[in-house]
């Protein structure tokens, strides 16, 4: 066990609440979490953990961030609930309707583009922290990056969340192009395992999801079943 | 209460009057007509700028004032702490909107905002701290410490080649982070003090002699220091080890990280670190840390120094920057 030794750059807040009013009556709900998306050749594995919190108090400990927006498209949330569910649903909305227009299954990008459209433009109203991954026959496996404020990037794998602060260096260290499904697969249950164990805001059961032309493979891991590292 | 958007004008004064009545800030008057006092400093007002710098203390300092020993070598001034928050204006969009569903609920010190003086640059300004990564960790026979070697005041780097591995004694060494000045401070006052204690029982003091004298005064001195230090060490009742002493707590542990840059590796640490690894083994497992760590952190970076220590000596090595391992995407 390592001890933390965080530099809080921003000032930490005071609690003015008094206790007989539980803390969560007052907070938003929010997906803490740790979220994460890895490309290979054919697809893409996309993972969550399951927690959302109101406070300090976990409203849902069996979550699912991983939300399809369209056949072999999906998006990884985190940040506020409320602000990425109502994200998604539109952009939901708005794919199945350019789908249709195109009478073709829609790119990835297209995808990507439309949330980044909505989380640049209301972008002082929202946190969402939203990674977009899917599969689509001009580009296969896809993996795009919509943090909070808006921008879009193209990544091979890209971690979102509370949680993966504490997974860059794993993942710097343990990523290397050209990794296979099952590969990928792992590295993901690791990297959230690990995440989970020192995130507060992160825990429950992993989800998992391989993305890939015949179509969408979910899985989910159970807490006892999770990797385990030696420190413990 | 970081999160509150400050807005120029009226408003701002009753804002800070508000925020003096609930207690949470302390300032001993407060004028209005392009001056404001704040602790008995007095600081300009750029109209144009939503701006003002409010030193705050905690609430139990406030009660606790008249118990601090003021004879204390450290001589805190109890009333001024200053924090490194900085939101310019117009505020809207430079603060994370994340800090927002922080939800610590622990009493400490909230600093609104930075003064943004027109004259003088940034660093002059603010705290030097070594924002920083160290790591210490024990092998059969022995520890290995690790640091980079980034000092930044604000953004600007002041020392790009600190050495934050400091003798206690002869086989005993501390990392530093945090505050620059308070941790050089304690660091040096724990080698006074181990000297004095080594002569006094006649032989090699024990790393957790070394390790209670730095987690007394952080103890004692918890609110008016913000500085981490691990010490580790190699003595011949309990072989290497590696103490852990954050805000006055003291723990022994296989291997401890710390300082700004750890937050990015406890995944990898987690992941790699083996009981019982070789020499050899744990100094790669510090560099490789340390180099991610500096990779992702922007107030760690530099050079990596290595400390061993065991039975038969102490080796200092660098490392320099073009001689760090590289990972998948540099």
């Amino acid at each position: 066990m390592a001890v933390a030794a965080t530099v809080a750059p921003f000032g930490q807040t005071i609690s003015s609440q008094s206790d007989l009013v539980p803390d969560w009556t007052c907070r938003e709900v929010s997906t803490g979490t740790t979220i994460m998306a890895v490309e290979f050749d054919g697809g893409v594995v996309i993972g969550a953990d399951s927690r959302t919190t109101t406070g300090a108090y976990i409203a849902n400990r069996v979550t699912d961030k991983l939300t399809p927006i369209h056949d072999r498209i999906f998006c990884c949330r985190s940040g506020s609930a409320a602000d990425t569910q109502a994200i998604a649903d539109v952009v939901t909305y708005q794919l199945g309707f350019h789908s249709i227009e195109l009478d073709e299954p829609p790119l990835v990008e297209t995808a990507a583009n439309l949330f980044k459209a909505s989380c640049y433009r209301y972008r002082e109203e929202l946190t969402a922290g939203i990674i977009v991954a899917g599969w689509d026959k001009r580009r296969g496996g896809q993996v795009y990056s919509v943090p909070i404020g808006g921008m879009l990037v193209r990544q091979p794998v890209s971690i979102g969340g509370s949680g993966s602060t504490y997974i860059y260096g794993f993942m710097d260290s343990n990523y290397k192009p050209g990794l296979t499904k099952e590969q990928c697969l792992e590295l993901t249950a690791a990297a959230l395992s690990l995440a989970m164990e020192r995130d507060g805001s992160s825990g429950g059961v992993v989800r998992l999801a391989a993305i890939s032309e015949n179509g969408v493979e979910r899985r989910v891991i159970l807490g006892n079943q999770l990797p385990k590292f030696s420190t413990h | 209460m970081a999160s509150d958007v400050l807005k120029p004008g009226g408003s701002l004064l009753s804002r800070l009057a508000r925020l003096e009545r609930t207690g949470s800030l302390s300032l001993s008057s407060l004028t209005w007509g392009g001056r404001a006092a704040t602790g008995g400093r007095l600081l300009p007002l750029c109209p144009e700028r939503t701006v003002v710098k409010i030193v705050t203390r905690k609430r139990r300092e406030i009660r606790d004032d008249k118990k601090t020993d003021k004879t204390s070598p450290l001589a805190p001034n109890p009333l001024l702490r200053f924090g490194d928050a900085s939101i310019s204006a117009p505020p809207a969009r430079s603060e994370p909107p994340r800090a927002r569903h922080q939800s610590s609920t622990r009493t400490s010190t909230s600093t609104l905002c930075t003064t943004m003086l027109e004259s003088g640059p940034e660093w002059t300004s603010e705290e030097v701290k070594t924002g920083t990564t160290i790591i210490g960790i024990e092998f059969d026979g022995g520890v290995v410490l690790g640091s980079d070697s980034r000092v930044s005041a604000g953004a600007t780097v002041v020392n790009r080649v600190m050495n934050k591995l400091l003798p206690l004694h002869d086989k005993i060494y501390c990392a530093l982070s945090g505050s620059a000045a308070d941790a050089q401070t304690i660091a040096e006052i724990v080698n006074y003090q181990l000297d004095v204690h080594s002569v006094e029982i006649d032989e090699d003091p024990q790393v957790r002699s070394a390790a209670s004298l730095v987690k007394n005064i952080s103890y004692k001195y918890k609110e008016e220091l913000s500085a981490h230090l691990i010490v580790a060490g190699w003595d011949r009742r309990a072989g290497g080890q590696v103490y852990a002493t954050l805000n006055g707590l003291l723990t022994r542990q296989p291997f401890a990280v710390g300082g700004s840059g750890s937050s990015y590796i406890y995944g990898f640490v987690d992941a790699e670190f083996r009981k019982a690894m070789s020499r050899d083994a744990c100094q790669e497992f510090v560099i490789n840390a340390l180099s991610l760590a500096m990779s992702r952190d922007g107030s760690s970076g530099g050079v990596a120094y290595l400390v061993t220590i065991d039975e038969h000596g102490t080796e200092e090595k660098v490392i320099l920057g073009n001689d760090l391992p590289k990972f998948y995407d540099q």
